[in-house]
């Protein structure tokens, strides 16, 4: 990973859950790194995999594009992804686009 | 802040994504000091951060170094900004939103500006390159800056600053 650019602050794993902890503002100077790094996850071969975006305050729309082409690739693998607690800011930035109804959005105790 | 008494603030920046994040905290802590409620401010800082990607996408293809001029005026009726690239222009005709079970990235950005401000106004420029103009009108109760009863403190801030000026 370039670190330089990346918000993946952590990633866990339980089994084969990952769950990935972004940390920061998710804007055109990382949404490209983020991209590849989460693409990278996925040659671990989760069977699902929760974002925890608790820590990203912002998001813009080249950040929810590479959250896009990530579901794309989940439904093609038949991974499920969810989207963790996110923040109102960034909940409303979803629902501005309407794809609040696309993405499983989900709170720790939804887990 | 009445109609007399515009505020204004210009930056000039280039064309490099790492200005983005500096852009954001300038326009934050104008619309902070003029007292904007938070939903506002968000919709205003989306609105531009948009704008400005598209910018270095479509109007620069990415290249860095090149111009943008940023210019934001506020009275307590109207927000408007200004926002000049020079370089290629860009047909709004073809700014279109997806339906969203259309799972690919691209027109989110416009479909974002559209919904956070009132008017979105492309214009190409005489000596090359694009005026986007983006209005809020902030007389609705929606936008309105946030009330000094819901706030004080921002009015007290607010409240300084122009004794200061």
């Amino acid at each position: 990973m370039d670190n330089s650019t990346s918000v993946i602050k952590s990633i866990q794993w339980q089994g084969d859950v990952a769950t990935i902890n972004l940390a920061g503002e998710i804007d055109l100077h990382v949404s490209n790194q983020l991209q590849q790094d989460l693409t990278k996850v996925l040659a671990s071969k989760p069977a699902r995999i929760f974002l925890n975006l608790s820590e990203v305050p912002y998001m813009d729309s080249s950040g929810v594009a590479s959250l896009v082409k990530l579901l794309s690739k989940t439904k093609a693998r038949n991974i499920e992804l969810a989207l963790q607690n996110p923040t109102n800011k960034i909940r409303s930035i979803f629902e501005i686009t309407r794809l609040d109804s696309v993405f499983d959005i989900v709170s720790n105790q939804e887990r | 802040m009445t109609s007399d008494n515009m505020q204004i603030l210009e930056i000039s920046l280039t064309s490099d994504p790492a200005e983005l994040g500096k852009v954001r905290k300038q326009v934050e802590a104008f619309t902070d000091k003029l007292g904007f409620s938070e939903w506002c401010q968000t919709q205003i800082v989306l609105a531009i951060d948009e704008s400005l990607t598209n910018i270095i996408r479509h109007a620069y293809q990415n290249a860095p170094g090149k111009p943008i001029e940023l210019k934001i005026c506020a009275t307590d009726k109207i927000l408007k900004i200004s926002i000049r690239d020079f370089g290629s222009q860009s047909d709004p005709r073809k700014f279109k939103s997806r339906d969203i079970r259309d799972l690919r990235p691209g027109g989110l950005g416009v479909k974002i500006m559209k919904k956070c401000m009132d008017c979105v106004q492309y214009t190409p420029a005489p000596e090359g390159g694009t005026i986007l103009t983006m209005c809020k009108d902030l007389t609705k109760s929606e936008h309105s800056p946030v009330s000094p009863h819901e706030n004080p403190d921002r009015k007290l801030h607010k409240h300084k600053r122009q004794n200061s000026n």
